[in-house]
């Protein structure tokens, strides 16, 4: 058994191993539908990792940041889906989670560009992927695993930020057809993200380097309810 | 939500400070001056200076002295102040000038030469705090892919004053700050803020200068401060800055988005690396605690911000046109420029239409371009000395005495700032 410590200070037991879903369920259903991603001893965690040692928990739902930086950040992974779907042969670059939203930096095949009026379809692609609600899987990769991988898949961008991360360290998140260098966190599933929305389109350097290939960076915004 | 955001959107798009600041001629940018540096124009500078001098009246009364120190400062300086080994590599470069070794920087902040005028002297426990004030103009660079209308810049001026004080004095003088920025908020009608106090990282703590006592002593006097004014307070670790903890306040504008605007830094570096000191009750030397703070922030963010936030409908007080006269034909100009003087030497700044327009279309002119009050004037007005007044968004006023309308300006500008 292991003792879960409550912002409040209450202090309940469970059985090790046992998931913030599963203790938000255990609290309430109302809960368990609200909640979105939980901190585990002050690290923010999806809501399906398993709790092995007595551990603080803070349950977070939307009105938390870190609920809508995990949201965000899912949602970032979801339009990089439909980006891969809608564009093949497209690269990626970093697509984090902002103040108000996400974005993802891409490198658009040969001749492509999006423009305002493509922000529909996008939108729309992202909103049929997550009724999907597909999970998002985190791997652990070796590094030499990671570099294979995304060479394999045309990434060779994230081939450059692999580079700099240590073997041990580096991990992925899959949902469907698509698999992202990341660190997480993320939410459980695309399937809360109910309402997107593609906002605007802008040009970024890669790296934030002057000298480097131009991306198009790709802004959005999500809610879990319309 | 999503629909409720995107509405936010539109709205935030018509409100965008760079496109109001166009039309109604408050300030520029010039390619050939360079990215990311403001130019005031009349307009707006005329409102930036009423701004200062609202802030210099608060801040006399609260026992702050202004300074004016030079926009370089050598190299020496920030090497000093320890700046320089963090930015350095990231600012504008050092200036050479014909002789040789000799290096300046564009001053990123004013806390050095600051603490220069503190060093000027000894100083004893009674002389302490030392509240020095200064709209102090800073350079930093910024990348050009970052910039942003007035909120991101290369050139910006802060509200800013360094407090020398003793170390028993820091948590009175954080609570006299934060009454100066409240005194602010209230007066722009920002009823909707909260506070973040910024403290170090919880374990990641190699980037911080300064020892981990002070740092403990200075954590603790923002925590316990924000309690005793009852000001909700949100904790983030690892927000702090190099030097010392911070307190920042954020705005809610009027559509919902979250601005930073008043900062209060507690500094137990500086004090150190410019030897600056004190003699105690025990007649022995002591080092001194620096508190940097900024009501407004900076001129041009807050600027930025007020024009978001009123969408161009500045409170009276400040608005750089207060009153339009609009005469009904060209009769009346004379009697309309008269009323124009009459009023500039009463401190009502008013502009008078002379076009050979229709009335109406004056009257929605002088709507567009924000003027809160519109006065028409024709046979009636001209011949009894009297205006006719409608106010926007609440239209017609009736008819008044010039001075009394004058005395209504008055009285509803000093209701306005009774708190300052």
């Amino acid at each position: 058994m292991i003792k879960i410590t409550f912002p409040d200070g209450a202090v309940k037991e469970y059985n090790a191993g046992i998931t913030a879903q599963e203790i938000a369920e255990s609290i309430s259903p109302r809960l368990a539908k609200e909640v979105l991603a939980c901190s585990v001893n002050e690290e923010v965690r999806e809501l399906n990792y398993p709790i092995y040692e007595d551990a603080t928990l803070k349950l977070h739902k939307w009105e938390d940041d870190e609920a809508k930086h995990a949201f965000w950040h899912t949602s970032a992974h979801l339009l990089a889906e439909a980006l891969q779907e809608l564009y093949p042969g497209i690269q990626f670059g970093i697509g984090p989670a902002i103040e108000n939203g996400f974005y993802y930096d891409v490198l658009l095949p040969e001749g492509q560009v999006i423009k305002e009026g493509d922000f529909d379809t996008i939108s729309n692609k992202m909103t049929e992927l997550a009724r999907l609600g597909e999970p998002l899987v985190k791997k652990q990769i070796a590094k030499q695993d990671a570099l294979d991988f995304f060479k394999e898949h045309g990434q060779t961008l994230k081939l450059e930020l692999i580079n700099e991360l240590a073997d041990g360290t580096i991990s992925t998140y899959t949902q469907g057809p698509f698999t992202d260098l990341c660190r997480g966190p993320h939410l459980v599933s695309t399937e809360a993200i109910k309402a997107v929305k593609v906002t605007a389109v802008s040009a970024a350097f890669w790296r934030g380097d002057a000298k480097r290939e131009t991306l198009t960076r790709v802004y959005g915004i999500s809610f879990p309810k319309k | 939500m999503l629909d409720e955001y995107l509405v936010m959107l539109e709205e935030a798009k018509k409100r965008d400070h760079r496109k109001i600041g166009k039309e109604m001629e408050l300030f520029m940018f010039s390619e050939r001056v360079g990215k990311g540096l403001p130019i005031w124009l009349p307009k707006g500078t005329d409102m930036r200076l009423r701004l200062e001098n609202f802030l210099k009246r608060i801040q006399a009364q609260y026992g702050y002295q202004q300074v004016i120190t030079p926009h370089i400062g050598h190299k020496q300086l920030y090497v000093t102040s320890g700046h320089y080994a963090k930015y350095g590599k990231d600012s504008f470069q050092p200036i050479h000038t014909p002789d040789e070794g000799e290096e300046y920087m564009l001053k990123p902040m004013n806390c050095p030469h600051h603490c220069e005028i503190y060093a000027r002297k000894p100083h004893s426990y009674k002389d302490l705090p030392i509240r020095l004030a200064e709209f102090g103009t800073v350079y930093r660079y910024e990348q050009s892919g970052e910039l942003h209308g007035l909120t991101r810049v290369r050139s910006f001026t802060q509200d800013d004053a360094h407090i020398f004080c003793r170390p028993d004095q820091v948590k009175g003088e954080f609570l006299r700050v934060m009454d100066i920025i409240l005194t602010v908020f209230r007066t722009f009608n920002f009823e909707n803020y909260d506070a973040q106090i910024s403290l170090r990282h919880k374990t990641d703590r190699a980037k911080y200068i300064g020892s981990d006592e002070n740092w403990e002593r200075a954590e603790r006097a923002i925590i316990e401060a924000c309690e005793e004014k009852g000001l909700k307070a949100r904790i983030e670790y690892g927000e702090a800055a190099f030097y010392g903890p911070k307190l920042d306040f954020m705005v809610k504008d009027a559509i919902g988005r979250s601005w930073q605007l008043g900062t209060i830094q507690v500094d137990y570096n500086l004090p150190e690396r410019f030897n600056l000191e004190y003699t105690g009750t025990d007649n022995e030397k002591h080092r001194p605690v620096m508190i940097h703070r900024a009501p407004f922030g900076s001129m041009e963010r807050f600027v930025a911000v007020l024009i978001e936030h009123t969408a161009g409908h500045f409170p009276l007080w400040l608005t750089p046109t207060q009153v339009a006269i609009l005469p009904i034909s060209e009769k009346f100009v004379g009697y309309a420029n008269q009323l124009k003087q009459e009023f500039y030497l009463n401190d009502v700044r008013a502009t008078v239409d002379d076009r050979s327009e229709k009335i109406g279309r004056k009257i929605r002119d002088a709507e567009i371009s924000h003027i809160p009050y519109l006065l028409i004037v024709g046979e009636k007005e001209t011949a009894e000395g009297t205006v006719s007044v409608r106010r926007q968004g609440q239209g017609d006023q009736g008819s008044m005495t010039k001075e009394d309308f004058i005395r209504k300006i008055q009285q509803e500008v000093a209701d306005m700032l009774k708190n300052a």
